[in-house]
């Protein structure tokens, strides 16, 4: 595949590496989950790294966080992408820790204008530090939390102070719109998508008529895929797109169909643009 | 705290982040009242789930409902530090050990066991030591290279060699346990010691150098009344079958 990575996890590490028709054009991992981390599973992300390119997705720095950068894991996070070669990290528009406590999930930050320079300052710092450019993903959230601002303008000021890059998570996208009664298509059309450096696609649960919780854990479905094909339209370049499966993994065959589903939306949309990724 | 973040923000994330761990109500602007409890639910899976995949036999030790209450004292009270979620499970030794008398007195065999779960762990994570390789050919009187990824556990209970749920007080003694990670599978082994090869081996990781010339210290120490060939006769076969698991090379 040219365009289609999928997210790389332990527990399907050996079937990974036995079915060779999955060739994706990349995986993606979490530095969490490998730093400092040697052994059996080290070198099976060798062999994975001997194939694929390896992208990353941080769970941990916070950026959000009111509590100061932890620059010792910065500097892990630093040498894992020098050691693996790895061209974009990413992390989330969120925070997980707090009060010095860490909560290991995605917290909303409250979208006001201080926080928009909070978070601006600290990801300049960090992409200052690691001498690249830190790609932000627009996190799914249930409720706002004391909103002064609405989400687009949020996400938007934050991409122009801190001059970082988005990760465009479509699924994302779709959950907020469905959990708080806005049109996906209007906000997509809001968003500085000069900006979109990478994409993800998921599935999500929806766990009532008014609320769905972004699992990963399903098979993206049909809308989600419609507001892809309308979101990669508008985009100026070609990004690469993450299929992202964390829990209730299927077989590997069934992942591969709908990363062939995804690469064929892009190979039909980005036909005359064959090398801009 | 930040110089551009205002009170009122941080008061509002130190909210949601307390809320996540103590669920005590909450009330901020544009809350959705009846979805907040998600956020506490999926954190608490996440913590959940990292203690009991790294505990199982602790987990298995105690009673349903004194694992769910260390669970969630743990979760509200204690402060995780780690920002990488498979190491916070190490933070749990500390925390009983510092807060959970009840538990210490019905089990008192619950550290040694936490501390033989979590080092299993450790072990079969940590990284990669990459020195070169001797190989020793006399076994009396070259030295040994020892794996650098093992180290010699001391327990007061056996839990290394006995289900936990079967120790009792009467257990209570002096146990020497060696882990290492074998080489050429990557896994994982515990080895139990006598006191005395306890000895030689950190002998050997302190001071390297042969086993001939430890072996006046052994006989010193131990009051060995054994001539140099029948003690290295006695202690041959445990060497050849560390040689062969991959702890000496």
């Amino acid at each position: 595949m040219k365009h289609t990575g999928i997210g790389y996890r332990k527990d399907f590490g050996t079937a990974f590496l036995t079915e060779e028709s999955m060739n994706p054009a990349f995986v993606e991992v979490a530095p969490e989950n490998w730093i400092d981390v040697g052994g059996f599973w080290k070198q099976q992300l060798k062999q994975v790294a001997e194939r694929y390119p390896i992208y990353t997705h941080g769970l941990s720095l916070s950026i959000g966080s009111p509590d100061p950068i932890d620059w010792d894991f910065l500097k892990k996070v630093k040498l894992f992408l020098k050691e693996w070669n790895v061209p974009i990290y990413s992390e989330h528009l969120s925070y997980s820790q707090c009060d010095n406590a860490h909560l290991y999930d995605l917290l909303p930050i409250p979208f006001t204008e201080d926080a928009v320079k909070h978070v601006s300052d600290r990801i300049r710092q960090v992409q200052d530090f690691l001498e690249r450019k830190l790609v932000i993903e627009i996190v799914s959230y249930y409720t706002p939390v004391a909103a002064e601002m609405n989400e687009v303008s949020f996400i938007n000021s934050i991409l122009k102070e801190s001059d970082c890059e988005l990760l465009f998570d479509i699924n994302n996208i779709y959950v907020n719109a469905f959990n708080h009664s806005y049109n996906p298509y209007d906000f997509i059309d809001q968003l500085d998508l000069s900006r979109v450096r990478y994409i993800h696609m998921a599935g999500h649960e929806k766990v009532s008529d008014e609320l769905i919780i972004d699992t990963h854990g399903q098979a993206i479905i049909d809308p989600v895929y419609a507001l892809f094909e309308h979101a990669i339209k508008k985009l100026p370049n070609e990004v690469p797109v993450l299929l992202e499966r964390d829990f209730n993994i299927p077989k590997m065959n069934v992942l591969k169909n709908e990363m062939e589903r995804l690469e064929g939306i892009c190979n039909k949309t980005w036909i005359h643009e064959p090398n801009a990724i | 705290m930040s110089p551009t973040l205002s009170e009122k923000t941080l008061g509002n994330q130190r909210k949601l982040a307390e809320y996540c761990r103590n669920g005590e109500p909450v009330q901020m602007d544009g809350l959705t009242p009846n979805r907040i409890h998600h956020y506490r639910r999926l954190v608490f899976g996440v913590v959940s789930e990292a203690l009991s995949s790294t505990y199982p036999l602790t987990q298995n030790l105690l009673t349903e409902k004194e694992w769910k209450t260390l669970i969630n004292q743990f979760f509200e009270e204690h402060k995780c530090k780690d920002p990488q979620v498979w190491k916070m499970p190490k933070e749990l030794i500390s925390f009983v050990h510092s807060t959970q008398q009840d538990l210490l007195k019905s089990y008192p065999q619950i550290i040694d066991l936490l501390n033989l779960e979590w080092i299993e762990v450790k072990y079969y994570m940590m990284p990669d030591f990459d020195t070169p390789r001797s190989t020793t050919k006399d076994f009396w009187q070259d030295a040994w290279q020892l794996n650098p990824e093992s180290e010699v556990l001391f327990f007061n209970y056996p839990v290394h060699r006995k289900n936990a749920r079967l120790i009792s007080r009467t257990d209570r003694g002096s146990y020497h346990c060696l882990v290492f990670r074998q080489p050429e599978t990557l896994k994982v082994k515990f080895m139990h010691l006598s006191p005395i090869f306890a000895m030689i081996i950190e002998l050997m990781r302190t001071e390297g150098e042969s086993l001939a010339s430890h072996y006046p210290k052994f006989t010193a120490q131990l009051n060995l009344s054994m001539t140099q060939n029948e003690f290295s006769s006695l202690i041959k076969p445990f060497f050849i079958k560390l040689k062969q698991d991959g702890m000496i090379y």
